[in-house]
């Protein structure tokens, strides 16, 4: 159960682009919590502030009362899964070495050299595997599996992490409907069966409706909305958090 | 934002070329005028001695001298041996270095650029001249041919793989760093898994390089098929010529079927 902390956090790339605007934002431990948002909107920037892929240009981000440094974030990363829109498996290796890469930072760079995992981490792929429901595909390349089946490959590395917290940028934005929904479902009994917080980015407003526990509306990098779903269902509230010409994606299908 | 006419590219709204590709062409054709008086570049030469040049390959018309085929087959071992040792040494020094040379898995700015420099110092001279080197440090023989190899090629080789560690995916490095990774597994789970097709080509294009150059280390006295080469073309040992012609020619052809099948294969 573990909080994550925005204080005061901004986000100016090279190009002079303000992805975010001053932010302040406590995630709730062990809740399921959703940033909604059009493209651009500055959702994954936030996101990727948690494990420290991208800095803020002001302020900072504390896990757990830990404030992220470059110093102890490795170990942060450790703890914290992240699951991508494209995967972002290795695809010339087979499922098994991708999920046994979740171990990496419990491993000595000579054991990393020659792949040499523990039994443990062993066990621990075959646990993800079973509960991602993959085993039938262990020893496949990565690259021959379809995208639902990776997106579970690359949640069985997450879970192998043993993470405290799970971060989800657009977890099903590559997938077709059916398959989202099975993805959110998986994403959505890890959180609640262990406890873990997850913090997702999604477009899909019916998804965020269905999953959420609190969803926080994004615009040109500043939160416009932040409560419980129940409340996003004011019409109003959601062509603030989208553009007028947006409106396909407001399809509550 | 007006387009300025020479940098308009092609095809152009009027179906002519722009005016920037034929000043281009101008510009090359004059470029070519100037220059190929101070290389002495004159078409006449070629047809004047045609007649030499096919005296000379007459010569090569003769009965081969078979009782050589034993020295031959010797020195076409040491040639090849020549060859793959020294991709195998290239290969081993050029994982590292590449690694340090790309910008994208340097540790630090400063190693990139230093690497990145040895890299190109290494490749600046061609091979006969470090061979040279080599062979007036270490005396005559196979030995300083295969240093001279290896040091070159590594500095093409390291470059090759630099190249193919820049351009990976970076999806799949940010993957596997947000696991906690460090930079080594960072660099070996992440980069190389992608780089490893390349890699395979860059060697096997190395090898056929380095097999190649082995045949004329020999004109310098380091060691394989060159010694033999071009003591026949001064001697006139036509029949023996004929023979290392030939060997030379079938070795780089069975060579090249051989890598073709193997990159079919790996890739």
């Amino acid at each position: 159960m573990t909080t994550i902390k925005f204080k005061g956090v901004t986000k100016t790339f090279n190009n002079g682009f303000q992805a975010i605007q001053r932010t302040d934002l406590t995630i709730h431990p062990g809740e399921f919590t959703v940033i909604l948002g059009s493209s651009g909107a500055g959702k994954s920037t936030l996101l990727r502030m948690v494990n420290g892929l991208e800095k803020p240009s002001e302020g900072e981000v504390f896990i757990e009362k830990r404030k992220l440094t470059p110093q102890n974030q490795r170990h942060i990363r450790a703890k914290v899964g992240m699951i991508f829109q494209q995967f972002n498996l290795v695809n010339r290796l087979n499922v098994m070495t991708n999920i046994l890469i979740g171990r990496s930072y419990y491993r000595r760079w000579w054991e990393s050299l020659f792949y040499l995992f523990s039994k443990q981490d062993y066990e621990l792929a075959h646990w993800a595997l079973e509960r991602v429901n993959l085993t039938d595909k262990v020893w496949q390349r990565a690259d021959n599996l379809s995208g639902g089946q990776q997106q579970r490959v690359a949640i069985a590395r997450v879970l192998v992490q043993k993470p405290q917290i799970i971060i989800a940028d657009e977890p099903v934005a590559s997938l077709d409907p059916a398959t989202s929904l099975e993805i959110m479902e998986l994403i959505f009994n890890i959180c609640k069966e262990d406890g873990v917080t997850v913090l997702a980015s999604l477009h899909q407003v019916n998804l965020a409706m269905q999953f959420a526990d609190r969803i926080i509306g994004i615009k040109q990098g500043k939160v416009v909305f932040d409560d419980k779903p129940v409340n996003l269902l004011n019409n109003s509230l959601l062509e603030t958090i989208y553009h007028q010409e947006n409106h396909e994606n407001l399809a509550l299908g | 934002m007006k387009i300025l006419l020479w940098a308009r590219r092609w095809p152009t709204e009027n179906g002519w070329p722009s005016l920037g590709i034929i000043l281009f062409i101008l510009f090359a054709a004059i470029i070519l005028l100037v220059t190929a008086p101070l290389v002495e570049f004159n078409p006449i030469t070629i047809i004047k001695s045609t007649g030499n040049f096919f005296s000379f390959l007459s010569n090569l018309l003769t009965i081969p001298q078979w009782s050589y085929l034993p020295t031959l087959s010797q020195k076409m071992l040491e040639t090849l041996a020549m060859g793959f040792l020294s991709t195998v040494f290239s290969f081993c020094f050029s994982l590292p270095l590449g690694i340090l040379a790309a910008k994208n898995s340097s540790p630090l700015p400063i190693v990139f650029h230093l690497t990145k420099n040895l890299l190109s110092f290494m490749r600046a001279l061609p091979e006969i001249v470090w061979a040279l080197l080599f062979v007036s440090a270490l005396g005559l023989g196979p030995f300083p041919g295969i240093l001279a190899l290896t040091f070159v090629t590594t500095g093409f080789m390291g470059k090759f793989f630099a190249e193919s560690i820049e351009v990976v995916d970076v999806g799949m490095v940010e993957g596997v760093q947000a696991t906690g990774a460090n930079w080594l597994q960072k660099v070996h789970f992440s980069m190389l898994p992608q780089a490893i097709p390349d890699f395979i080509g860059t060697t096997l294009y190395i090898l056929d390089n380095n097999i190649r150059s082995a045949t004329v280390l020999g004109f310098v006295g380091a060691g394989g098929i060159g010694y033999e080469l071009i003591s026949s073309i001064r001697l006139f040992n036509y029949d023996r010529l004929i023979l290392i012609v030939l060997a030379i020619y079938l070795m780089v052809t069975i060579l090249d079927y051989l890598s073709t099948q193997l990159r079919s294969y790996i890739i």
